[in-house]
């Protein structure tokens, strides 16, 4: 534990400007070029449900009484299922969440309905029982309303890659619109589409390389990422254990925050969650005084791929923040630059592990004629119901663990270890695990700030079309979204314009990243 | 440039830090943001090139794909057309980890091969708790029966699989002829 005299906590005064104060000097960027969006909040959200269609697909169930022009009875999209009279959740009308509705991303087990995690594979699973976060945001009065789609079992950067077709961006196509249908990003695709659509007060995704940010960024919404550890794993799906964090979409801050705080909580079903001792030993940067900041602005992000659009954004906002009193510095953090090539080597290797049991025997898809063996009928399940790009990362992260190819995971943990490392480096607050480097000099940083997206959210046609002759092309864009998902690090993507800013804060410190994400969008 | 930093470890002796991540001078206006972002050192895409050479070096073939198939619980009969893809497939994605490799600091030295070194974000391993003696132990498994939980399947008739899998009434498992 660490004692308060060996670190200095720099005082803080209160907040003297707003961005808000600050957009309105001649000085400011043209008003158009930014877009504080802000929930309406002249008709009840319920209203809004019931008369929106989800023209995006951005939902694989949805429960009665979301829409009027959805049959009742019909709660999942194009079957015949019956839906679940079975309620098996704690609700009240006394909560902090009461008057809101969510969706939660189809990976998150609830027993209402299937979750699918948009597989085949699991098509037909229903989970005897109701994920942590699920129960714990029932419990504060929030209604669930459905169920959002996503690349199949969270492997992907776009919600294309599902069964039940793909999810479409609702910042760029309208009812009766002749536009070219874009891409939502994922893998928490339909979670941040059924947002932006205002089909849902706030929805939960998971984030396991920057499948809630990247969403978010792409559909001009809130994304927010906690710190590793914090919220519940216990009923998501896994894809890479290590990594997977449940996040919070919406459209309003402050409605983040309060779904954040419900949802930080100790959950001893879940063996990755903080326990409660090392959550009070978390040294954090003081919510009532975050004026002066130091904002560092990481060289690595600075790569040509960026486009202008996208870097401008990226200009204004830190000039701004600097109008505003706080300092802005450039880091460096080498790492970066293998980050990209560690994470996709663990999250292979994870998922290789993770899916291995899904073998259509105890429960999920299998094929109607048993043929042969055993392992005949395993092969026959898996082959027919995993989807392409869920093939193809099975293969990949089992080729890497075998010793065929080399000690290639153990070469990424060991770049992971030397990124956090580099991250505490630059941090003013220490590690709340890894704290063993520390580095008495001051005048670091207190927040990170970046773009979240290198451009703006391809066609649905181009997207597949390139990564048809390249899959790789697919994992570009997660280089500013996936070092914070090694470190474990908090970090938010807020809407500016159509593209997202990524803010960045130390381990643990998520209270920092929400207050100054509040006074920008305030 | 690498800065040395200290580390005071209470009554012990100083012990020198190496640095690799470093923390530059304010950006005073816009315009030094601007300088700043307009001079990117790489590209993403360095990273996803096609690299003949190196897609040359690394040996990928038939047996192997049918070996990681088979790992991986797939369908080992694939077509000829569908074995080039995953032999492309599988030599781009080791190209790119390539670049896990490529370490320009050349003072850093590899620790020493070994079997057990891992990292993870879970606070076990970095902050262990007090250890488990016999007596602590003895404890929980007194207290286990109370301590069970319905939602993960730990007590008799909490869920049974035929509610998971409705479709299938039974369950039954198949062996294999045997002799």
């Amino acid at each position: 534990m660490l004692r308060s005299s060996r670190i200095q906590i720099r005082p803080r005064c209160a907040i003297k400007t707003t961005f808000k104060q600050v957009s309105s000097d001649p000085c400011f960027a043209p008003a158009s070029f930014f877009s504080l969006k802000r929930l309406s909040t002249t008709r009840s959200h319920y209203e809004q449900l019931d008369s929106t269609k989800d023209i995006w697909n951005s939902l694989i169930s949805k429960r009665s009484g979301l829409s009027k022009t959805i049959e009742d009875t019909n709660h999942r999209i194009g079957s015949n299922a019956e839906p679940s009279n079975k309620e098996n959740v704690t609700t009240t009308s006394n909560g902090s969440l009461v008057n809101t509705s969510f969706v939660v991303k189809d990976n998150i087990t609830t027993t209402q309905e299937e979750t699918t995690s948009a597989s085949q594979m699991l098509s037909n699973y229903k989970s005897p029982f109701n994920a942590t976060v699920v129960s714990l945001l029932s419990a504060e009065g929030s209604k669930l309303v459905g169920k959002a789609n996503l690349d199949e079992l969270g492997m992907g950067s776009s919600s294309t890659n599902t069964f039940y077709g793909p999810v479409i961006n609702p910042l760029y196509y309208k009812e009766n619109d002749d536009n070219t249908k874009h891409i939502a990003g994922g893998s928490s695709g339909g979670s941040a589409a059924a947002v932006a659509a205002k089909l849902a007060t706030f929805s939960l995704g998971t984030d396991t390389g920057g499948s809630v940010r990247l969403p978010a960024s792409y559909c001009g919404v809130i994304g927010f990422k906690p710190t590793y550890g914090r919220i519940s794993r216990w009923g998501v799906v896994p894809y890479a254990q290590t990594l997977d964090t449940v996040g919070v979409l919406s459209e309003d801050i402050n409605i983040v925050e309060k779904v954040y705080r419900v949802l930080n909580q100790y959950d001893s079903k879940d063996p990755t969650s903080l326990p409660e001792n090392t959550r009070q030993e978390i040294i954090t940067t003081k919510t009532s005084d975050l004026s002066f900041l130091t904002i560092g602005l990481p060289e690595e992000f600075i790569i040509e791929d960026l486009s202008e659009e996208v870097k401008e954004i990226w200009v204004s906002v830190l000039a701004n923040l600097q109008k505003m009193g706080h300092k802005v510095k450039t880091v460096s953090i080498p790492s970066i630059r293998h980050s990209l090539s560690a994470y996709y080597t663990l999250v292979t290797a994870e998922a290789a592990s993770n899916l291995s049991r899904y073998d259509g025997v105890r429960y999920g898809y299998s094929v109607d004629d048993i043929q042969g063996s055993a392992h005949d009928m395993i092969v026959a399940n898996r082959t027919k119901a995993f989807g392409a790009e869920v093939q193809r990362r099975i293969l990949l992260g089992n080729y890497t663990l075998s010793s065929d190819s080399g000690d290639h995971y153990k070469k990424a943990t060991q770049v992971r270890e030397r990124l956090v490392k580099e991250f505490n480096q630059v941090f003013n607050l220490p590690h709340a695990l890894v704290a063993d480097d520390i580095d008495l000099s001051t005048g670091k940083c207190d927040i990170l700030l970046s773009p979240t997206s290198i451009g703006s959210p391809p066609p649905i046609e181009e997207y597949l079309q390139q990564t048809e002759e390249n899959f790789l092309n697919a994992y570009i864009n997660d280089i500013l979204t996936v070092p914070a998902s090694l470190a474990g690090l908090p970090a938010i993507s807020l809407p500016f314009g159509n593209h997202g800013i990524q803010i960045m804060g130390q381990f643990g410190d998520d209270d920092t990243v929400l207050a100054l994400s509040k006074s920008l969008l305030d | 440039m690498r800065i040395v930093a200290i580390r005071r470890l209470g009554n012990c002796s100083k012990v020198p830090l190496q640095k690799f991540s470093r923390v530059g001078s304010v950006l005073q206006s816009e315009s030094d943001i601007r300088n700043v972002l307009n001079a990117p050192s790489w590209t993403v895409k360095e990273l996803i090139q096609d690299n003949q050479q190196a897609m040359e070096e690394i040996h990928v073939d038939s047996g192997t794909i049918r070996k990681m198939l088979k790992l991986s619980g797939l369908e080992t009969n694939v077509t000829p057309e569908q074995e080039k893809k995953l032999v492309q497939a599988l030599k781009s994605q080791m190209v790119f980890i390539q670049h896990l490799y490529r370490d320009n600091d050349t003072d850093r030295k590899d620790k020493e091969e070994n079997n057990d070194s891992h990292f993870r974000l879970i606070a076990s391993d970095h902050k262990p708790g007090e250890p488990l003696t016999l007596k602590s132990l003895m404890e929980q498994i007194k207290e286990l029966p109370q301590q069970v939980d319905p939602e993960k399947g730990e007590t008799e008739g909490s869920f049974s699989l035929q509610d998971l899998d409705p479709k299938h009434k039974s369950f039954v498992t198949i062996l294999s002829n045997r002799g």
